[in-house]
């Protein structure tokens, strides 16, 4: 059995040796460069577009000014500034070339005239309506409500009432490769590459702007240098460059540099809750009601995470009563989308500060208090109807309480040597495998091989080696002897890609019931092959094996049986069929849960250091746990750069003040830290493989351990991330 | 990030340099690059030329003198980490070198660009400034010595006149002196918050002699020539080195930036100054 083992990752050998292709890497012929002068103005009506000089410029063959595209969620301006420009970033003109360098010095030879509006640049301002951020739309672009129970009431009844403000920074996804496509032109066709997390979509999205200049585009994956889900959906540039090919009718390229990148790709978080919560005076909370507020930017795409911080509010507590209003706001930002986790964090930074907070109120040890709350079986609907699916929630909260007991113990000891150390936990619920399904096919290949496609998209995740273990396991055959590959229109039809922790469990099942088709084929050949009946065949260990005649045939066998000849005539009964396709889709999200443990420490200059850290995940079945601890300690690290060290800022003019990694700070493998991650498997996923999906959890158990540990640290109540450190030093 | 166009010249020798850099105005020396080239890249400076001067022998060495070490200008902050005479004479230096950005930058990087550049939040000019350390600067007419405290005018800007390099670095040799370099940054590879690098000379259990020098508080390095005063002659105490530090901050003049506001900057002078003199006296 592969399923199990930490075995090690396939992708890496190429990887690691220099041949992995990422999109710069891609040579073509005949390419024009895409160079994009960018709004240095938060907000702007655009009068002109002075591009004559640059047109000029030996080298330089068109200049795109202007082109607006009916787009989803997206404002009248899209995908460049035309009349009006909406945040510091934003396309405004577009030079093609022969080279690079020419296609930068042309930009320096445009300028566009403009008369400055005044831009909204935060939450309160743009509730007040009185400036608009997108002309000629309210700044309160979504509004939506989710209730159950009694909230008002169970609130009004409460013997402890609790108002709390809490803020969720900005975030810039910081992918170790730029955003970047390689448009080929091929006349009636293009072939895009592209730094995606979906192919099939960003084909759809395409065809959906250009279908009646091209007859189709067939998206390939490159190979993606990390997206964390800021690579999914549309960017101007995607646009920009596809219309540049078609009017050109040439190949075109364009790779962001990273500054570009952080001026534009689609920041996230951004969240400020305003938090009621009724509880009783022995701890149990009654009610919960929320205001939620979310700072789109510039466009309306990122409504969906504040729906779901909004409908996971109450966690993976037993709150009856819950009400959240939803308020998604424009502002002269970068617009918002997702990052790794997307809403689940910004839920659970919520629901677990309540929590430390209510137990301090209240004088309660805060692991005591999440046992009074804690959900105690599953199934389990919540107050907004989401079903969570199985596991046992007290079980792991009395093994974290272990952890957390210990740490504290260690934690006091260091405190009396006058060091300023906290413990923090944080207890949550996820809801993963946004989908709806997954596409995957399983081939026998000619020399005996198999090779697995699936519609998911991985980029980084080990996906690819998770299915081979599932796909090696239920054909009976070597892992070496399984591909799995993906990233081509052209290789599945229909498809959705790698986000929202699903490839595991959507595609993984899909695979999983593709090999099962393939070996009622391969069964039906052999029995041809060896002129038996089906139902006398048996499959083992990839072979099938007649009982009666000890007779059995090899995977490798049938394949060549099948294929080895050139010419002739099909003279068997069963189908000459190596491949078998299917799908899968669950009527349920799937709902892992876990706790996270974190021992900080924080100097007199504010800075944190994590002294232990323990995450403790029921994950379902967990295929390959090196890889599962992998998504685990990547995510913690991204959880503590959240709550400690990057966050977008925005001076009061709306001009954006981390536009490098110098400014925006990542945390180095310096200020790294020991893990350790512990697995149960009792809340098995609904599915044939009864994985839940490890990809989010960790970004969101992290923050709030953290915090509080920071919060016991320093003595103060801390109701924001990031909390830098000028926010922690005692002076 | 793709630069305008820019000559680049490889000289031969030094004088060819020199005659280049003396006849054109906006050339500008590339030794390790790695500020040069990413504001050459941002467009933020448009040099005619590069002159490349990475391969002039006689700007890298380290010459271990009789009551000074001489440091060329284009020995990396690697070797300045890593060399012997350094780290036996000027191990301040060499303390301050293993923080300065990240490797790579440490492999490429030189003092002498450092020093040229002039950079406000750079790491050696507290070191420098602490040391008393005199800039070598050559011309065609010879050699000028400048000391470093007036050899840094301003924010990027220097002493340096068209047509002159920076030779070396001379650093009077201070056996006797228990040493620090405090660094505040955010992450690994971060700019100084604060830097303070801390130079003690004690007399059994007095301060006989103490350097305080600051960099990343103001437009340039400086020295707490007051809190030196406070700790000279006097027996080293937790209240007499929080006094310290509170000098130190008084006299520093940082600026606000996402790094942190100019009170808290200022606080964290006098926690940084501390916890330099206290790490210094422990060695």
């Amino acid at each position: 059995m592969y399923i199990g083992q930490r075995v090690k990752r396939k992708e890496d050998f190429r990887l690691i040796t220099g041949n992995g292709r990422y999109i710069d890497d891609i040579q073509i012929n005949n390419v024009l460069y895409l160079s994009i002068l960018r709004s240095n103005v938060p907000h702007a009506k655009v009068k002109k577009v002075n591009y004559e000089d640059a047109m000029k410029l030996s080298g330089v063959v068109n200049v795109v000014t202007g082109l607006n595209l009916n787009v989803d969620n997206r404002p009248r301006n899209f995908p460049m500034g035309k009349d009006e420009v909406l945040y510091v970033g934003q396309p405004v003109a577009a030079v093609l070339s022969t080279d690079r360098y020419v296609g930068y010095d042309a930009l320096d030879l445009i300028t566009f005239d403009y008369e400055e509006l005044t831009p909204v640049v935060d939450i309160e301002q743009a509730m007040t309506n009185k400036v608009k951020a997108v002309e000629g739309r309210d700044n309160l672009a979504y509004k939506r409500t989710y209730r159950g129970g009694e909230p008002e009431s169970a609130y009004n009844k409460s013997e402890v009432k609790l108002e709390q403000e809490i803020e969720i920074g900005r975030v810039y996804p910081s992918a170790m490769e730029p955003r970047g496509l390689l448009v080929e032109y091929q006349g009636d066709r293009l072939t895009v590459y592209a730094s995606t997390q979906s192919p099939h979509y960003m084909r759809s999205f395409l065809l959906n702007a250009f279908s009646d200049m091209v007859r189709d585009i067939r998206v390939i994956q490159a190979d993606v240098g990390g997206a964390f889900g800021s690579k999914l959906f549309p960017y101007p540039e995607d646009y920009i460059a596809v219309y540049s090919s078609l009017v050109t009718r040439r190949s075109v390229k364009v790779v962001l540099p990273r500054r570009e990148d952080i001026l534009s790709t689609y920041h996230a978080r951004d969240q400020k809750h305003r938090v009621r919560v009724g509880a009783n005076r022995d701890g149990r909370v009654n009610a919960i009601i929320d205001d939620v507020f979310i700072d789109l930017g510039a466009a309306w795409h990122g409504t969906y995470l504040a729906d779901i911080a909004a409908t996971l509010i109450t966690g993976p507590y037993d709150i009856r009563n819950a009400l959240a209003n939803v308020f998604g706001v424009l502002t002269n930002k970068v617009p918002l989308d997702q990052y790794r986790g997307a809403g689940r964090p910004e839920a659970a930074f919520v629901y677990e500060r309540v929590m430390d907070i209510l137990a301090d109120e209240l004088k309660m040890d805060p692991v005591e208090l999440r046992k009074k709350n804690v959900i105690q079986s599953t199934p389990y609907v919540n107050p907004f109807g989401l079903k969570y699916d199985s596991g046992n929630y007290i079980n792991l909260l009395n093994n974290a309480e272990k952890f957390y007991s210990q740490m504290e113990d260690r934690a006091r000891k260091l405190r009396e040597k006058g060091k300023r150390v906290g413990v923090g936990i944080s207890f949550y619920v996820e809801q993963n495998n946004f989908g709806p399904w997954e596409s995957a096919s399983v081939r026998l290949l000619s020399n005996g091989k198999i090779e697995v496609i699936i519609g998911a998209a991985p980029h980084g995740q080990g996906t690819g080696t998770g299915i081979a273990q599932v796909v090696a396991d239920e054909l009976g055959v070597n892992l070496d002897d399984v591909d799995v590959i993906w990233g081509d229109t052209d290789k599945i039809s229909n498809a959705f890609g790698t986000y929202g922790s699903r490839s595991l469990t959507l595609a993984g099942n899909a695979a999983l019931l593709a090999a099962r088709k393939l070996r009622e084929n391969v069964l039906r050949l052999a029995a041809s092959f060896m002129k038996s009946d089906v139902e006398e065949l048996q499959y083992k260990e990839g072979k099938i094996v007649n009982p009666k005649s000890s007779r059995e045939m090899t995977l490798k066998e049938i394949a060549r049986r099948t294929t080895g000849d050139l010419g002739g005539i099909w003279k068997y009964k069963a189908e000459p069929l190596l491949e078998a396709t299917a799908s899968f889709g669950m009527d349920n999200f799937t709902f892992p849960y876990g706790s996270h443990i974190a021992m900080v420490e924080v100097d007199d200059t504010g800075k944190v250091t994590i002294l232990e850290y323990v995450a403790l995940d029921d994950i379902g079945v967990v295929v390959n746990p090196m890889l599962a601890e992998g998504q685990v300690f990547g995510g913690i690290i991204q959880g503590f750069g959240e709550s400690h060290l990057e966050e977008v800022i925005y001076d009061e003019s709306g001009n954006p003040l981390t536009v490098s990694l110098g400014d925006y700070a990542i945390p180095t493998a310096v200020e790294s830290f020991n893990m350790k991650w512990i697995y149960s498997e009792e809340g098995k996923a609904n599915s044939p493989l009864p994985a839940k999906g490890i990809g989010e959890g960790a970004t969101i158990g992290a923050p709030p351990a953290i915090i509080r540990g920071i919060e016991r640290a320093t003595g103060k109540r801390r109701t924001k991330i990031p909390l830098r450190m000028e926010d922690l030093s005692p002076y | 990030m793709y630069p305008p166009k820019f000559g680049y010249v490889i000289p031969e020798s030094m004088d060819e340099v020199l005659e280049f850099l003396e006849k054109e105005q906006d050339a500008r020396p590339l030794a390790g690059g790695h500020s040069l080239i990413p504001m050459l890249k941002l467009r933020i400076i448009r040099p005619s030329y590069l002159v490349n001067i990475r391969g002039l022998k006689e700007l890298h060495f380290v010459n271990d003198g009789k009551d000074t070490v001489s440091i060329g200008a284009l020995v990396t902050h690697f070797e300045l980490n890593t060399n012997d005479i350094i780290n036996k004479n000027v191990p301040l230096l060499s303390e301050a070198a293993s923080v300065v950005a990240d490797p790579q930058v440490r492999n490429m990087g030189t003092i002498g660009g450092v020093v040229s550049n002039s950079d406000p939040a750079a790491d050696y000019p507290a070191s420098l400034i602490a040391l008393d350390a005199i800039v070598r600067i050559r011309n065609r007419g010879g050699v000028r010595d400048v000391p470093f405290s007036s050899f840094q005018k301003d924010v990027f800007t220097t002493d340096l006149k068209q047509g002159e390099l920076v030779q070396e670095i001379v650093i009077p040799k201070l056996p006797a002196y228990k040493y620090r370099y405090r660094k505040l940054e955010r992450r690994a590879g971060d700019y100084a918050i604060v830097g303070v690098a801390v130079l003690i000379k004690m007399n059994g259990e007095e301060i006989e002699d103490v350097r305080i020098g600051l960099t990343s508080v103001g437009p340039k390095a400086i020295r707490a020539k007051e809190a030196e005063e406070l700790l000279k002659g006097n027996k080293p105490s937790d209240e007499l080195l929080d006094k310290a530090g509170e000098e130190a901050m008084k006299v520093s003049n940082p600026t606000a930036d996402i790094r942190g506001s100019v009170e808290y900057k200022k606080k964290m002078v006098k926690v940084m100054t501390k916890r330099a003199l206290k790490e210094a006296l422990e060695r």
